[in-house]
């Protein structure tokens, strides 16, 4: 199981742009992280990190 | 994922439960308990869709895997719709990790063939060196001491014995080019050049052979397998079977080869056994058509 967990205010602002575009952008750097040559295990945790980077959840687990 | 944040950590990993039950520091703020959240993603998993509960959104991705995600108080709302695309996105990762991990397997696994592959290219030609070196290499010395001798002082006698040894080491050099591959196996096929080697087998070691090979032409590849089969066959019974006689055919089907043999002693094999002699492990290892 991996945990991740993210301190909102460590994390700077977040760019300003239509909530949309924001997640098609997170789409599309979700889908670039995991294209590479990886373990199902780095796949999960650069997907969680992907994910808590970019959007407001402040805590993920896979 | 390379630059995130310092306060982005992987806290723990196990390989049972969801989430672990060696709580990390950072579930202290409201983790559901195990049993909660288990059965939070259980659920999504079994709808197959993103579900919101208790402040967790579970995120199933495909029968083995799910996400879990805490939303931020008073953050921008995350969609079931965005979270679906998440989960095909991860999914097709997933998907392209095992086929990697089955690449690096096949990978390996081709690697140790071109090892043994390479090691009996070595094994071979050790052997033909071996050959070369303690028949051909050793009967032209002597021939040449021989012919030093007929020119010093010339003698028929002599000179007869040394044509018998010339021809005798030209024996030798046919029978390992036939070893090394027999040029009949492409002019005429596995047929013909299996009773070429049979009737070398009888010249040599007095071997009454009969082999019938019941197949249509095949590839040179499969050609030279079967062939190899065959001599590896019959070497064996004039090695270890100390027998006189050997019979065999090869065909296409489950037992596609079958060998007998009669003892040398002279008594009757009462009772045929499948390839005779030593060449079991060989069959196993080179299936036949």
């Amino acid at each position: 199981m991996i945990h991740i967990q993210v301190d909102r205010a460590a994390r700077g602002a977040v760019e300003a742009a239509d909530p949309r575009t924001h997640q098609l952008a997170t789409l599309r750097l979700l889908g670039d992280e995991i294209a590479r040559p990886l373990d199902e295990q780095q796949v999960l945790e650069r997907a969680l990190t992907c994910l808590l980077e970019r959007e407001p959840f402040e805590a993920g687990i896979a | 994922m390379a630059g995130a944040p310092d306060a982005i950590a992987t806290a723990a990993s196990t390989q049972e439960g969801f989430p672990s039950r060696e709580a990390p520091r950072e579930r202290s703020g409201g983790v559901p308990d195990d049993a909660a959240l288990n059965e939070h993603v259980r659920r999504a998993i079994a709808t197959g869709q993103p579900e919101l509960r208790d402040g967790w959104w579970a995120l199933p991705v495909d029968r083995r895997a799910a996400l879990a995600f805490r939303p931020v108080d008073g953050g921008d709302p995350v969609g079931p719709e965005f979270l679906r695309t998440v989960a095909v996105l991860i999914a097709s990762g997933l998907g392209r990790a095992a086929l990697h991990a089955r690449l690096a397997q096949k990978e390996r696994q081709r690697a140790r063939l071109i090892g043994a592959l390479l090691t009996a290219q070595e094994e071979e030609r050790g052997r033909i060196s071996r050959d070369l070196h303690d028949q051909i290499g050793q009967a032209l010395t002597g021939l040449l001491l021989g012919l030093d001798a007929a020119i010093e002082q010339p003698d028929r006698v002599e000179l007869a014995r040394l044509k018998e040894l010339t021809s005798a080491t030209l024996g030798d050099v046919r029978r390992i080019a036939l070893d090394l591959r027999p040029s009949v196996l492409d002019a005429l096929g596995l047929d013909a050049a299996v009773r070429r080697f049979a009737r070398e087998l009888h010249e040599r070691h007095g071997l009454e052979t009969q082999v019938a090979i019941h197949l249509p032409r095949l590839s040179s590849v499969e050609e030279t397998v079967l062939y190899r089969v065959c001599q590896e066959a019959l070497t064996n019974v004039v090695r270890h079977a100390r027998a006189s006689s050997v019979s065999g055919f090869v065909t296409r089907g489950p037992r596609a080869s079958r060998w007998s043999r009669r003892p040398a002693t002279g008594r009757s094999s009462s009772s045929s056994r499948t390839t005779g002699g030593g060449s079991t492990p060989r069959r196993s290892r080179r299936r036949t058509r």
